[in-house]
């Protein structure tokens, strides 16, 4: 599908629009078959061919995915009940939010997403204080921090929102690691050049994963369906 | 600034207006476009793009509630209806946008430049 939006078949529309659909999953299909009886009726309101009919029908309609967005947009925010899984072993931490299906967050992606930003905070705290204070400490005591708030914050998105605020932080990270790599070069200040160029290529291929997951929410490449499915299995 | 007024003072209408729909009886979401735009001449059309998300959020916030209906012959159809709560809030609703339309056009005499 192209962008901007121009209009599509409307069984091309429906299939992304409930790949989209942040909604509990026994709802998907109802939300789906109600736009689809709109886009049936709209179509056959327009004269022409029908090709051309479902592109202008589904054209009034808006991208597929601003839709769902919008439609999803009024479960954002609610609170988690009760955090089902939170064993050290395991690797995932399981939330239920009432409504909605179980979300699952994996702990060592969300460690590897914070390590470009403890490397470049490593690398300030060193700048910063030489070796005279224990500069992995700083790092690891605003990395607690972040933890903290990022514990808070992340139940409460939904999987696409996730998806923009971690972009979002690792445009941070590559500007950071960036601004730094040029104070470096320009001999402005000294430090472990690796703190700053790892971050800067760490960050940079993250995000494009991260861009890749927003575009394709559903692909194999980037979605882990077998966890998802196990956490949503009837108990 | 003044370019989206107009598409403003629709945005933030459409949810009274769909109310108003509602209230004299069960309808669907194309309908109600139909309708707006029917009733209005043409002058008022609500965007289809925020219509379904306009309905989920009332429906999310109690006002409204949905339910699917067959007409003989026909295609099966999410049809909307008032809530209690819903049919207070149209009450209210309805009421604040007359007084505002109103004070607008005591502001806004016609003929005004």
């Amino acid at each position: 599908m192209t962008w901007p939006f121009r209009g599509s078949p409307i069984n091309e529309y429906l299939a992304l629009f409930a790949e989209c659909l942040e909604v509990p999953a026994n709802e998907v299909d109802g939300v789906a078959a109600e736009v689809r009886a709109h886009l049936e009726e709209a179509t056959e309101a327009i004269a022409g061919p029908r090709k051309d009919a479902e592109v202008q029908a589904t054209l009034a309609l808006g991208s597929p995915r601003d839709l769902a967005a919008r439609i999803g947009a009024a479960r954002r925010h609610r609170r988690p009940v009760r955090v089902l899984v939170i064993d050290p072993p395991v690797q995932y931490v399981k939330y239920e939010v009432p409504g909605d299906p179980i979300r699952v967050h994996r702990r060592d992606l969300a460690a590897g997403l914070a390590a470009p930003a403890l490397m470049l905070a490593t690398y300030w705290a060193g700048v910063a204080f030489g070796h005279y204070l224990p500069r992995y400490s700083i790092a690891w005591a605003i990395a607690a921090v972040i933890f903290v708030a990022g514990r808070w914050i992340l139940p409460r998105l939904t999987p696409s929102e996730t998806n923009r605020l971690l972009l979002g932080a690792m445009g941070v990270v590559i500007a950071c690691a960036g601004g730094s790599g040029i104070l470096y070069l320009a001999r402005v200040v000294q430090g472990d050049p690796v703190l700053w160029a790892a971050p800067l290529v760490y960050g940079a291929v993250l995000a494009a994963v991260l861009c890749y997951r927003l575009v394709n929410p559903n692909s194999p490449l980037v979605r882990s369906h077998r966890l998802i499915e196990d956490a949503n299995a009837p108990r | 600034m003044l370019e989206g007024l107009g598409r403003q003072l629709k945005k933030g209408s459409t949810p009274t207006l769909l109310l108003s729909l509602l209230q004299e009886r069960p309808m669907y979401g194309y309908q109600m476009g139909s309708e707006l735009s029917r009733r209005s001449g043409g002058r008022l059309t609500a965007s289809e793009g925020s219509l379904y998300p306009t309905l989920h959020q009332m429906e999310a916030q109690g006002l409204i509630e949905g339910f699917w209906q067959t007409p003989s012959g026909g295609r099966a159809r999410r049809y909307y209806r008032l809530t209690p709560r819903g049919r207070r809030a149209t009450r209210t609703a309805s009421a604040d946008l007359r007084r505002f339309a109103s004070t607008l056009l005591t502001l806004v005499p016609e003929g005004s430049r």
